[in-house]
């Protein structure tokens, strides 16, 4: 099944954005992001903690929704999903 | 009441939305914290546009390094206080208004006074505590929030009606890691305007405010697009308030 | 008279001063402060805005309540207890309006005005939060 991932701000000029990709169906949500994210240390290390988890201010997005961070894990992608992972900025 | 020195300088905007609406510019006082990156264009644009009252806070002075953006502030400020330097320049765009630059770091025990009668909060500040305080004192007072942020060739903006709205701790629960952020001065130049036209256009009543949209900015690609945002039922700074309808800019 | 000052005012001369032609009542806000385990209040403000927006405050009643006079004067500075804080005097034609001018300007004070309470107890000083506040008092 084929997914799209949507960077922004900091995180799109590390990894890109507007990525299409084929995933196996019952792909977990944090593992696709991983799996994209890990082509750039400095950009996974910007959206995942040491263990493994999403920082805690990263937004989440499938098709518009917003996941929290808490449901993520149960979060499953299915074929068409457009998915946004989002870093708040902060400057002014 | 217009005097024909603001007659000639409100022509071309009161073509868009009369008399009337520029006589609500004129009564408005709208507070706007931090005159840096974002608070430069901010205050610029509402001091040309005549709001009538600006309260701008700052603690800082004016250094080197703020003038790749911070455009009301020159050469020669530096090592001033910036409310002096700010206070200096918009009341010399527009002598008709009143300017109130107040040099104080907003705080918990200052907030709700400083703010004080102010009907909207411009959220120009370079830090997420001082804007979640700003979200807790928009929410207490009933006024919009109007929300600005960048990093780098990236900004985002959106216009928070407590009750109505989603607040900026459902939207941002928690705050991204304090860095000494990049910025080039166009990006605050750009979402500053933004939010300048938000004010604008929440006062006198017109177009479609950025209300549950996150308008994001992406300066590289010259792209803005939006997120829809919502309320979150749990949130601790908003939770409990019941919707409030409130149509912008209708006045009393 | 719109002031923001030290000392305390003679509250019977403003009450004089205000009749004027058309005067049916005056109502007079005296804020005192109160002994609630404190010893002494220090006040302050950030006098400059305070003032425009005490006579904005001042205007914007007479124009609402159509009052006739208005006096507003704020104490600043360290104040012990039973002292006055806070005088608004306000003169109209009919009692509804001078009552509901006098709270309207108290209201808008407590709202929005720069000025900050400092309660001064045995143990330290708190800041009070406002009205609206979330801030909780917290010993200095």
């Amino acid at each position: 099944m084929t997914v799209k991932i949507r960077f922004f701000a900091r995180f799109r000029e590390l990894l890109g954005t507007d990525i299409v990709t084929d995933v196996a169906p019952g792909t977990m949500f944090t593992s696709l992001i991983i799996s994209v994210a890990k082509k750039n240390p400095e950009g996974c290390a910007a959206i995942f903690d040491e263990t493994g988890a999403f920082h805690e201010f990263v937004i989440l997005m499938k098709n518009g929704k917003r996941i929290e961070i808490a449901d993520v894990a149960e979060t499953a992608v299915v074929d068409g999903d457009e998915i946004a992972v989002f870093p708040p900025v902060a400057g002014g | 009441m217009f005097s024909e020195r603001e007659f000639e300088r409100y022509q071309r905007q009161m073509m868009l939305f009369g008399e009337e609406g520029q006589e609500r510019l004129k009564k408005a006082h709208i507070f706007i914290a931090g005159a840096g990156g974002l608070g430069s264009p901010v205050s610029i644009y509402l001091a040309v546009a005549g709001i009538g009252t600006i309260t701008i806070v700052d603690m800082d002075v004016v250094d080197g390094t703020n003038l790749n953006r911070q455009i009301l502030h020159y050469p020669r400020d530096i090592g001033r206080k910036k409310t002096a330097s700010a206070e200096e320049k918009l009341r010399e765009l527009n002598p008709d208004i009143t300017i109130n630059a107040i040099d104080m770091k907003i705080d918990d025990n200052n907030a709700v006074k400083l703010i004080g009668r102010a009907e909207g909060i411009v959220d120009a500040m370079d830090n997420y505590p001082t804007r979640y305080l700003l979200n807790d004192v928009a929410i207490a007072k009933k006024i919009p929030l109007f929300h600005g942020g960048i990093r780098g060739f990236y900004g985002q903006a959106t216009t928070i009606l407590p009750g109505t709205t989603p607040c900026l701790k459902c939207i941002f629960p928690k705050p991204p890691p304090k860095e000494v952020f990049p910025v080039v001065g166009v990006t605050p130049g750009i979402i500053g305007t933004i939010q300048a036209n938000e004010v604008i256009k929440y006062l006198i009543g017109s177009g479609e405010l950025l209300m549950g949209r996150l308008f994001i900015w992406d300066g590289l690609q010259a792209h803005g697009e939006e997120i829809c945002v919502e309320r979150n039922p749990a949130c601790k700074a908003c939770g409990d308030m019941t919707t409030i309808t409130t149509t912008p800019g209708k006045k009393k | 008279m719109i002031a923001i000052q030290t000392d305390d005012v003679d509250i019977g001369a403003l009450i004089a001063a205000a009749k004027r032609q058309g005067t049916g009542a005056i109502v007079v806000f005296d804020g005192v402060v109160r002994d609630d385990e404190i010893t002494e209040m220090e006040l302050e403000a950030y006098v400059d805005v305070a003032i425009q927006e005490l006579k904005n405050i001042a205007k914007d009643a007479t124009e609402q309540f159509r009052l006739l006079h208005v006096d507003i004067i704020h104490r600043i500075g360290r104040l012990t207890v039973g002292e006055n804080i806070l005088i608004i005097v306000v003169s109209a034609g009919h009692r509804p309006e001078a009552y509901a001018g006098s709270r309207y300007i108290l209201e808008e004070i407590k709202k929005g005005v720069p000025i900050w309470k400092k309660e001064l107890t045995k143990d330290g000083g708190r800041w009070v939060p406002g009205e609206h506040s979330h801030g909780k008092p917290k010993t200095v």
